[in-house]
């Protein structure tokens, strides 16, 4: 229980202590944000068919487990063990905003035009993970998978 | 408490009372003695199915309207454009039959529903496997009165479009038949029998929609492309196959590409093997580029399948006979 006399100071406080809160310091710091680096060999730690998980499926039909895709820091990409994907062949890659990439589009050799899906790259315990999302089949069909990397 | 008890007994004594007074009043009973109808048509086609009918009265006179309904699937729109004409002949001489429209509540309606609904809430779709039907109703144009203790014989000769949509179809048709004011009971079959004829083949083009026969497989997604997964599910406890009680199944498939090429592959390995999900229940998901070994420039249209044992001399196809299942990769 409050004291009734001690009431007001209370409400006082509250809102000096509230308004002193709001001063901040700059957001963001002065610093540039670096260049996204994705460069590296990555496997599908999950697999979804409108919204459906493939990857606890037999590797045995799905052969999810054995795709790897291998992006290096000059743009490109290889793929090996190819499963439903964007693209096909190996070819290249590039952001929208190679600081703050929320797509990616791959350009397979010898494609007239680039593929986009979105980019997302959650971490996961400590781990950075690349969600990607397309439809190699019927548009109808989404499928997301989200990479890891395997070293 | 007790006052609430004995009022409902009255109330159900008072109901029941009705009940009988309303059987006894208005007890007329139909029988389909006969229904003959061709067994193909072409899409498009007007066909003839024949009613034969008696209707005994045993209090009387009474004055009715005849209720006829149709199920047929829904594409035919049996209910339009006149694709339905019913005339009748017997003692009672001849006359027409017209549709019902649909703001006419049913005799024995539960929440003032309409003639089509509450045949369709009785009836469902019979023995048929996909619930894309509708039940026309149609009645004589004027009414019939019979007498006590009469038993009239009527043909009712009805004549329709089928497949107007113009697609292959197997359906197996229904008919009911009751008067307008005994109406459609929930139990009750003497004064409404129902009769569903054999399965009806209408040749038309396209992908066979067929109402007639349960569906051994079935597609995850419903439709996809050859760069899709694929997933195809098998119920191997709907009816009794070669391959019942079974445990180790295999895909055996055939793929047929855009440049005029077969590619068959039927072999029994753990690339085709079927995953048991549930007991009985079988499924396999698969990448059609990689399972048939696609080169870059080769697209397959559709597929040819069949589920097989393990020693791959068993086979069941479409329907549990050795017509393969058909897969076709189409968006739309």
């Amino acid at each position: 229980m409050i004291n009734k006399k001690l009431f007001p100071a209370f409400v006082l406080l509250v809102y000096v202590l509230g308004a002193a809160s709001c001063k901040t310091d700059k957001l963001v710091p002065d610093v540039i944000e670096s260049n996204k680096s994705i460069s590296g060999t990555w496997a599908i730690a999950s697999a979804t068919q409108n919204g459906r998980e493939l990857i606890n499926l037999p590797n045995g039909m799905t052969h999810l487990a054995e795709f790897k895709i291998t992006f290096t820091d000059d743009g490109k990409y290889t793929v090996e063990n190819p499963v439903p994907f964007i693209v096909s062949g190996n070819g290249q890659y590039k952001f929208n905003d190679p600081q703050y990439p929320f797509d990616i589009a791959f350009t397979a050799d010898g494609a007239q035009a680039p593929v986009k899906s979105t980019f997302l790259s959650p971490n996961v315990q400590g781990d950075r993970r690349i969600t990607l999302t397309f439809s190699p089949g019927c548009d109808k069909n989404v499928y997301k998978y989200t990479l890891k990397r395997t070293n | 408490m007790i006052r609430h008890l004995r009022s409902s007994r009255k109330k159900l004594l008072r109901n029941l009372t009705l009940g009988m007074l309303i059987l006894l009043l208005s007890n007329c009973e139909f029988f389909i003695n006969s229904l003959e109808q061709p067994a193909s048509a072409n899409a498009g086609d007007v066909i003839t199915a024949k009613l034969d009918m008696n209707f005994q009265t045993q209090a009387g006179p009474y004055t009715n309207r005849i209720v006829i309904g149709i199920l047929a699937p829904r594409a035919w729109k049996l209910g339009q454009n006149q694709n339905v004409k019913i005339t009748y002949s017997g003692d009672k001489g001849t006359g027409t039959f017209v549709p019902i429209a649909a703001n006419v509540v049913a005799a024995k309606a539960k929440n003032n529903e309409n003639w089509a609904t509450r045949m369709k809430n009785r009836f469902g779709v019979g023995p048929n496997y996909i619930d894309d039907m509708e039940w026309v109703p149609f009645w004589t144009a004027t009414a019939i009165t019979t007498l006590q203790n009469e038993n009239v014989h009527a043909v009712f000769n009805i004549q329709m479009k089928v497949g107007v949509d113009g697609a292959n179809t197997s359906v197996k048709l229904g008919y009911v038949v009751c008067n307008d004011s005994d109406g459609i009971g929930d139990a009750d079959i003497t004064l409404s029998p129902v009769k569903f004829a054999d399965c009806l083949e209408v040749k038309g083009t396209g992908d066979l929609i067929d109402f007639c026969n349960p569906s051994l497989t079935s597609l995850t997604p419903t439709k996809a492309l050859d760069n899709d997964f694929q997933t195809i599910n098998y119920n191997n406890s709907l009816v009794d196959t070669q391959l019942k009680g079974l445990h180790e199944l295999y895909l055996c498939a055939t793929a047929h590409t855009s440049d005029g090429k077969d590619i068959s592959i039927c072999t029994q390995a753990e690339t085709s093997k079927m995953m048991e999900t549930d007991p009985n229940q079988f499924q396999i998901t698969f990448w059609p580029r990689k399972f048939f070994n696609l080169t870059a420039g080769q697209s397959i249209t559709d597929i040819d399948y069949f589920i097989t044992n393990k020693a791959g001399t068993l086979k069941v196809g479409y329907g549990n006979t050795d017509v393969p299942f058909k897969l076709k990769f189409v968006c739309e």
